[in-house]
């Protein structure tokens, strides 16, 4: 055992269509669990991935859905990447329910929508952390 | 052993699924839960799944035992579907497909591998990277909507 975080990182890109949802949770769901993720919040990790999935592929900016998973002992990150330029802030205007709120401030610790480092693909980044 | 030319090796330029982990032995499990839920998609019979990802398991736990001697490395795994056949590729930057007398190992992972796939070839990636390509009949036909 150690204290130091040890991070393990999937970079997942995958065709639009139901093989998003189907791959993706199952990633997210295993380095979640790897990471000792508490069940509420694997349970919320899962919730923010299947709204990924659900939302993503319209605002990509070519046939695949690009997404890079970090977990560590203390959190969970969801990279959403390669999105269109206006793609980050469209994707999280979808994550608006109607009586709820929008499933992604509600569920996530720390949201962000912008650019990737290119300076050009939008990215939305999901933090989620598993201790408040 | 099967080695054959794999004459579809193209399918997997443009992936339909491409998933990339540091190669430790935990990510062996994510990459064989992964093409599960590539199975479901495709409706695949049960026992060609078992096959497809006892084969995954084979070849990621090969670039996780025999990769990386030094240290820690990539680890990939690239997947193309057309027709009835799914193209997978298992992918490393390590030190390639050496012959190893100290190996921990039976050395029954690529027979198996071979046994199991329709078609098996070791080769080398554009970028240098060690490739183990494996084919898979799916027996019918995938829905032109699996994936779109």
């Amino acid at each position: 055992m150690t204290d130091q975080a040890v991070t393990n990182e999937a970079v997942v890109h995958v065709r639009s269509g139901p093989l998003v949802g189907a791959v993706l949770g199952r990633v997210v769901g295993m380095l979640a669990a790897r990471a000792q993720c508490p069940i509420d919040r694997l349970d919320d990790a899962i919730l923010l991935t299947d709204a990924v999935a659900a939302h993503a592929p319209v605002h990509a900016r070519n046939s695949h859905v690009h997404v890079v998973v970090a977990a560590d002992d203390e959190r969970l990150e969801l990279r959403v990447g390669q999105l269109r330029p206006d793609g980050a802030r469209r994707l999280l205007a979808d994550g608006d329910l109607p009586g709820v709120g929008n499933v992604f401030d509600r569920v996530a610790d720390d949201v962000q929508a912008g650019t990737a480092a290119d300076g050009e693909a939008g990215e939305l980044v999901l933090r989620l952390n598993f201790r408040s | 052993m099967t080695e054959v030319q794999d004459p579809h090796r193209t399918e997997t330029e443009t992936p339909d699924l491409e998933i990339t982990l540091p190669a430790r032995a935990e990510n062996v499990a994510v990459v064989r839960h992964a093409v599960g839920g590539l199975g479901e998609v495709l409706d695949v019979d049960d026992q060609t799944l078992s096959d497809i990802k006892l084969a995954v398991t084979e070849a990621c736990t090969n670039v996780v035992v025999h990769a990386y001697p030094e240290g820690e490395g990539p680890m990939g795994l690239r997947a193309s579907i057309d027709d009835r056949r799914l193209y997978l590729v298992v992918i490393d930057r390590g030190r390639g497909i050496v012959p190893r007398p100290d190996s921990p190992g039976l050395g029954l992972g690529l027979p198996l591998i071979a046994t199991l796939a329709e078609s098996l070839e070791l080769g080398t990636g554009r970028l240098e990277e060690t490739e183990v390509r494996m084919t898979f009949d799916l027996g019918s036909p995938v829905s032109p909507g699996a994936f779109a």
